[in-house]
């Protein structure tokens, strides 16, 4: 067994974060979150 | 890939960013030249969606909207933005700040501006922690509070690319029959926008990259993944110290003692320095060493 594999904990938070992130993503998509968007202008 | 063919695809890539950035980041998202003739901004399927920089969708010809601007939004009806929240964290984890420095519009007007001849200043450290306050005050918790969009108000880009043009422009909206600017629109808000912009436009030419350094909420999001990101950079020691890195980084940062800095935003600008590369990994440490010639095996 690769050892490293075991003690850098860095490689799980990054697999983690991105699955996190494809979750999220997804489920934005499939809620309509991304329809919510309001287009308003503050530049005046 | 032997080490000449990678040294010479790093000036490859040097060379194209900069005309790359104008024409994906500036000229491609903000191309919706129907305005000319409908008088009113795109409202279609792919404002529903945002970029992955700061781009703002007041903009006359913006076809997408501003991550910062949805943020807002949500934050002030109190949702939780899934999409956003997503898609910047993909971003972030996979390239860190790149898009920073390879896709962001106001980002390049930044590095055009500064190439005017002028005294330059370096920015106090210290203020690159401005940005992480803007982050969480401006374009999270007073719109949360206020129902308001706090950065929108002194955003120096939107100024520059929505609020400007739409003011010089000023066509009749078709939908109103009356001018988009009715008089007296333009109060004192729009006169302390136009004086943040005229600072930022002179703060341009005299520092590197304030803005993205300083007050950028989106700059600070991927920031916080830098040290993460599986895209990384990478100094095979051992360094001369020759600084050669520190001159040509837009934003400032000593790339041998620490490459991975949350405000590199990846330009691939140190890469001129032969033991700067990048590297792909998710098994990197998240500060990995490097060799510097005062350490033993530098020497």
């Amino acid at each position: 067994m690769d050892n490293s594999f075991v003690r850098n904990p860095v490689r799980y938070i990054r697999i983690a974060m991105l699955l996190t992130a494809l979750t999220l993503l997804l489920s934005g998509i499939f809620t309509g979150d991304t329809t919510l968007i309001r287009i308003e202008s503050a530049t005046l | 890939m032997d080490r000449h063919e990678s040294r010479f695809t790093y000036t490859l890539l040097r060379k194209i960013r900069s005309p790359f950035v104008a024409l994906i980041g500036l000229v491609l998202p903000n191309s919706y030249l129907t305005v000319l003739v409908t008088k009113q901004i795109y409202e279609g399927p792919l404002k529903q969606a945002c970029v992955p920089f700061l781009n703002c969708h007041a903009c006359p010809t913006a076809y997408m909207a501003c991550p910062v601007g949805v943020l807002q939004h949500f934050s002030a009806i109190r949702q939780f933005p899934s999409f956003l929240v997503g898609f910047v964290v993909a971003i972030g984890m996979l390239f860190g700040r790149a898009a920073c420095g390879w896709l962001c519009p106001f980002g390049w007007v930044q590095d055009q501006l500064h190439k005017i001849k002028s005294r330059k200043f370096a920015i106090p450290r210290f203020l690159s922690k401005g940005k992480y306050l803007s982050l969480a005050v401006l374009a999270i918790a007073l719109p949360f509070f206020t129902e308001d969009h706090w950065f929108s108000r002194i955003c120096p880009w939107g100024t520059l690319s929505a609020g400007v043009p739409w003011v010089a422009w000023n066509p009749d909206d078709p939908s109103l029959g009356a001018p988009v600017i009715e008089p007296g629109m333009l109060g004192w808000l729009y006169a302390l926008k136009i004086s943040i912009l005229a600072v930022f436009l002179l703060l341009f030419v005299l520092t590197k990259r304030p803005f993205c350094r300083t007050l950028c909420p989106l700059g600070a999001a991927y920031a916080l993944f830098n040290r993460v990101s599986l895209m990384r950079l990478h100094v095979e020691g051992p360094c001369a110290e020759c600084n050669l890195c520190v001159e040509v980084c837009p934003v400032d940062i000593r790339v041998s003692d620490d490459p991975n800095a949350p405000d590199c935003i990846r330009c691939l600008k140190c890469t001129v320095c032969k033991h700067v590369s990048v590297r792909w990994s998710y098994a990197d440490g998240i500060r990995p060493a490097t060799v510097s010639p005062t350490s033993p095996e530098g020497r």
